[in-house]
């Protein structure tokens, strides 16, 4: 089945373009996620003594933070945002690492405080009356709600004192005072204070950090006043926090975030790494990235609010939305006659070679070189990303693959002579059987059933799961593979955390991977889980 | 000819590990910056930087000392000959010492740090220090508005046009605190000389208040920083020193500076346009240094993965540098040793670094002082050859090179270049990228008497001449 989407979406336009204003006929989607099969919370037996990593908010996180704290109006288009860019790469977004302040970085932060109060100075007039009570009162709410706590008496009072004893006139010292709000590390930084002990290294989080917890995991935002006054007292047990993240899981903010988990995920930034060879692929265009990016969004967005919501949907779903421009990348019976072309398609039934996550474009493409596409990246990906297992070339080892020539006539043959040395066989060995299973895509996802020099595609080969012709076979025996299900949940649980998982974490791991399990791999239900999981609850006493 | 014994620089190296007294003046003709009149030592560091090496055979010089030819890759510096001094022969020995990690990384955070990884994790990759020219801006740039300032060459864009990658970072503040550069000239231009459009009155307040803000964000940094220990409490200190460097350049006087103008094409794309944006953030540069904006200054090229140099096409022939038929990429290409073609794009590079030099000369600082005269330039690469070869780095040194004799090619290889090359860069010659880096601070009239790791299988203290 092929529906119409009339796309208002010109490929210039930003990602957040509504598509249901443009909606010719469709099935009424359903506005929820999936509903979570009834089974019993279980818990590990002790809580451990959890690692603790100080981590800066993402640039999506400060924004949207500062736009609940200031209440602004925004818009991205003709806002000039300073802020620091959070640095993709192939561990989330959300870790430490990916969130650094450089030199240059810190004047951005400075620069972006500015820039967000001159917007507050314009859409709010704040005290006009010039009472010094009513600064203090605005300020301590926001302060409050930026530092996701009560604040201490010594931490106001750096705040009280510039409103009272700065000597300017409240118009000009409160909005000073809420830029040193916005560049103080107890905003910047997420880092929950521990409350009351539950043994010799653990406390408990505050009801109203767990909820900041939650709210920057779902939404990559903080709580809006809204939903601290019904929810913020209410995060006494773990039964409390995992009722509130269903709660915010049915909000629609939810559903980026799981597309930027993917999107991590999938290593997408390599989109945006190189072009792609004009001669080959004469109709590519600097926004195809951005294009097949929007694709993969409305993909999950399907998956997870009228699907299943199930991780094999990732893998194997047949539905689709396709880009106007993306269309030649596609067999033709799977998209629209040129006389519409300026539609977005949707199938529920693409072709049997385009089933899941892995044979996009967006992947495919990300996951290619700018002429060839890249059968070690691609085997290398799912080793490391479905299967978590490590690959570490020995230090110094020639990495690059031996070009084309007369005994080396296809990747398959150039990727033998690498193996040949020891030092690469080790890697490849395990690398190399896999990434050729993607071969009948080339470097855009485009399906071919030969190689560039007219060799017919061989994408057989065999795993420890058996043997396989063609990339779907080879996903359909990981997918039963326990080993890919614990690793889907390991990088949500880091994804979650924003660092990677240590051997404490590993019951907490144990239990929600059985747990995801049992569910038949519902996403919704894993995020629940780790949402309510000792990383949410308690935090290590200093 | 300045060829090197290897004999003498193991005697002295064993001198000062045996924690010999003796200061190593005794063994280099250098002054002391105390002793050091104002025109004797380079006022100015300038670090520029290509990744993936060099042609080694079109870079380094056939003959040692004055008389040398220049190579292919050098030529367009030839009018600064008798400016400029080529090291070859030295190795980046600490890189060997990594057991993790690919080349890259490999080379990109120890040739200029001198030590290894902070820890062995491929994982968590970081230097282990600050860089040489962090740790010379530290020294002699805390009295100008900006200790270093750090431009990219392309790279990826960002909302804030500073790049930071995410990997293969140059330049380090300290383990852990990689050196983001602008690499958008227009929010660099911005960011360097908005001050220099806005009338002084209406600057001192902005500054001002921007300081008196920042002091109360310092002092929430000290309230959190009570809570912390460990490896977080440094982080969060890390991040509170550029506060503090923030709040000093908030409090010094602006003086006045010639701010560079910006015109480039409606379709300029900062992440590809290399061969615009090199120019337009040389002349950035300069125009910082000249008012001594700051002291301390690199440019890095940052395409370093795949480019099409298309405006060298007509010097190849019209053909294009990379072979797309044989290669995925300029990586790929550089990376299967010499490639006819990858020539050009390496003395691309010195034709942009001589534009560089000779805008240096003809401009003078606040002190009246030729820029270049009074100016160290170095250019570098991180590898000697892109086959990920750690031995050999060739070096060029430019304007203020202290004691180092100018015009000269001074090598402290062992052996032959044919032989080094027919060695796969096995070949060591003994010397190190920890002493040229003790060299460097000795040229800016410091004593260190040696730099980077403290590790009995690395040659430290200064290169000898």
């Amino acid at each position: 089945m092929i529906t119409l989407y009339f796309a208002c979406q010109t490929p210039n336009e930003p990602s957040e373009t509504k598509l249901e204003d443009t909606v010719v006929t469709v099935d009424e989607p359903s506005q929820e996620p999936t509903q979570e099969p009834s089974i019993e919370i279980e818990t590990c037996d002790e809580v451990k003594t959890l690692p603790k990593k100080l981590r800066r908010l993402t640039d999506t996180q400060y924004k949207n933070a500062v736009i609940q704290i200031l209440d602004l109006e925004f818009d991205d288009a003709s806002f000039k945002n300073s802020f620091p860019s959070t640095i993709q790469s192939k561990t989330f977004h959300t870790f430490a690492a990916n969130n650094n302040v450089t030199q240059a970085g810190s004047e951005s932060i400075l620069f972006a405080s500015e820039e967000f109060i001159n917007l507050w100075k314009i859409q709010h007039s704040i005290c006009e009356n010039q009472n010094q009570e009513c600064a203090l009162s605005y300020l301590k709410e926001r302060v409050e709600q930026a530092y996701r706590r009560s604040v201490s008496e010594e931490e106001f009072e750096i705040y009280e004192d510039m409103i009272l004893n700065w000597g300017l006139p409240v118009n000009e010292v409160l909005p000073l005072a809420l830029q040193v709000l916005l560049q103080s590390p107890q905003f910047l930084y997420i880092h929950p204070t521990p409350t009351e002990s539950i043994n010799d290294t653990m406390s408990k989080i505050s009801s109203s950090e767990r909820l900041a917890l939650l709210t920057l995991f779902l939404h990559n935002t903080l709580p809006s006043e809204e939903q601290s006054e019904i929810y913020a007292n209410r995060l006494q047990t773990r039964q409390d926090v995992r009722d509130v993240a269903q709660e915010l899981l049915l909000l629609p903010q939810t559903s980026h975030n799981l597309y930027l988990f993917h999107r991590d995920w999938l290593h997408l930034f390599r989109l945006y790494e190189g072009t792609k060879d004009p001669d080959v692929y004469p109709s590519y265009t600097s926004d195809w990235p951005n294009f097949a990016e929007r694709e993969l969004e409305l993909f999950i967005e399907d998956i997870f609010w009228n699907g299943h919501a199930k991780f094999e949907d990732l893998l194997f779903s047949t539905e689709a939305w396709i880009h106007p421009h993306l269309r030649e990348v596609y067999n033709t019976s799977d998209v629209l006659e040129d006389e519409y072309p300026d539609i977005w398609n949707y199938t529920s039934e693409l072709s049997e070679q385009r089933k899941g996550i892995l044979t996009r474009p967006a992947f495919l493409m990300a996951q290619s070189y700018t002429a060839t596409s890249s059968p070690v990246r691609r085997g290398a990906w799912v080793l490391e990303q479905m299967l978590c297992e490590e690959l570490n070339p020995p230090p110094d080892v020639d990495m690059e693959i031996p070009p084309p020539q007369d005994d080396a006539e296809t990747i398959r043959d150039r990727l033998a002579i690498h193996s040949e040395d020891p030092y690469c066989y080790g890697c490849h060995q395990r690398i190399d059987p896999i990434g050729f299973s993607f071969e009948n895509y080339g470097a855009l996802g485009e399906y071919r059933q030969n190689w560039e020099n007219g060799i017919p595609v061989d994408a057989s080969g065999s795993i420890a799961e058996g043997e396989f012709d063609h990339v779907t076979q080879m996903l359909t025996l990981l997918a039963n593979s326990p080993k890919v299900q614990t690793c889907y949940v390991q990088n949500w649980m880091e994804y979650a955390l924003g660092r990677p998982l240590e051997e404490e974490d590993q019951c907490d791991l144990q239990r929600i991977t059985q747990r995801f399990v049992s569910t038949n791999g519902h996403v919704p239900s894993l995020l629940l889980d780790i949402a309510s999981s000792d990383a949410f609850l308690y935090t290590r006493t200093e | 000819m300045k060829k090197v014994n290897q004999k003498s620089s193991i005697h002295r190296r064993s001198l000062l590990q045996g924690g010999s007294l003796l200061s190593s003046s005794l063994f280099l003709p250098w002054i002391s910056r105390a002793q050091a009149q104002d025109n004797q030592l380079p006022k100015r560091l300038i670090v520029v930087h290509h990744p993936q090496g060099h042609s080694l055979q079109h870079c380094i010089p056939t003959s040692t000392g004055s008389g040398f030819a220049m190579p292919f890759a050098l030529q367009p510096l030839e009018q600064f000959r008798n400016k400029m001094v080529i090291l070859s022969g030295i190795d980046n020995q600490v890189a060997p010492l990594n057991s993790v990690s690919t080349a890259h990384p490999n080379a990109a955070y120890t040739f200029l740090t001198c030590q290894k990884f902070l820890v062995q994790d491929p994982n968590f990759l970081t230097a282990g220090g600050p860089s040489i020219e962090e740790i010379i801006a530290q020294r002699i740039g805390q009295e100008t508005p900006y200790p270093r300032l750090d431009f990219a060459i392309g790279g990826t864009r960002s909302d804030n046009g500073i790049y930071l990658p995410h990997d293969e970072h140059h330049f380090w503040l300290d383990a852990n605190d990689p050196v983001g550069a602008f690499n958008d000239p227009f929010v660099a231009v911005d960011r360097i000389f908005a001050s220099q459009n806005i009338d002084p009155i209406e600057q001192w307040q902005t500054q001002s208040r921007r300081a008196a803000v920042l002091q109360r964000v310092q002092q929430n940094f000290s309230l959190m920083e009570e809570q912390l220990s460990g490896e977080e409490k440094e982080r969060l200190q890390a991040h509170q020193n550029k506060i503090e460097s923030l709040f000093r350049r908030n409090t010094l006087p602006v003086g006045s500076c010639n701010q560079p103008l910006l015109s480039l094409p409606y379709d300029y794309d900062y992440t590809y346009d290399d061969h615009l944006s090199a120019p337009i953030m040389q002349d950035i540069l300069i125009a910082a240094l000249a008012c001594d904006m700051t002291r301390v200054g690199t440019i890095s090229f940052a395409n370093a993965q795949d480019h099409g140099f298309e405006w060298l096409w007509s010097e190849n022939g019209d053909q294009p540098i990379v072979d797309r038929s044989r290669f995925d990429n300029w990586h790929a290409m550089v990376h299967a040793d010499y490639q006819s073609g990858m020539e050009y794009v390496y003395r691309w590079y010195s034709k942009m670094l001589a534009r560089f030099l000779q805008k240096l000369s003809e401009t003078t600082d606040s002190d009246g002082d030729n820029m270049l005269d009074s100016s160290l330039v170095i250019s570098i690469s991180e590898f000697s050859s892109p086959r990920h070869w750690h031995k050999n780095i060739p070096i060029l040194l430019f304007g203020n090179t202290g004691f180092l004799p100018q015009g000269n090619h001074i090598s402290y290889m062992t052996y032959t270049l044919e032989d080094f090359v027919n060695s796969s860069g096995m070949l060591e010659s003994g010397f190190s990228m920890n002493q040229f880096c003790t060299t460097l601070l000795h040229l800016f009239g410091f004593d260190d008497e040696h730099f980077g790791i403290d590790d009995a299988s690395i040659s430290s203290g200064t290169l000898p001449l």
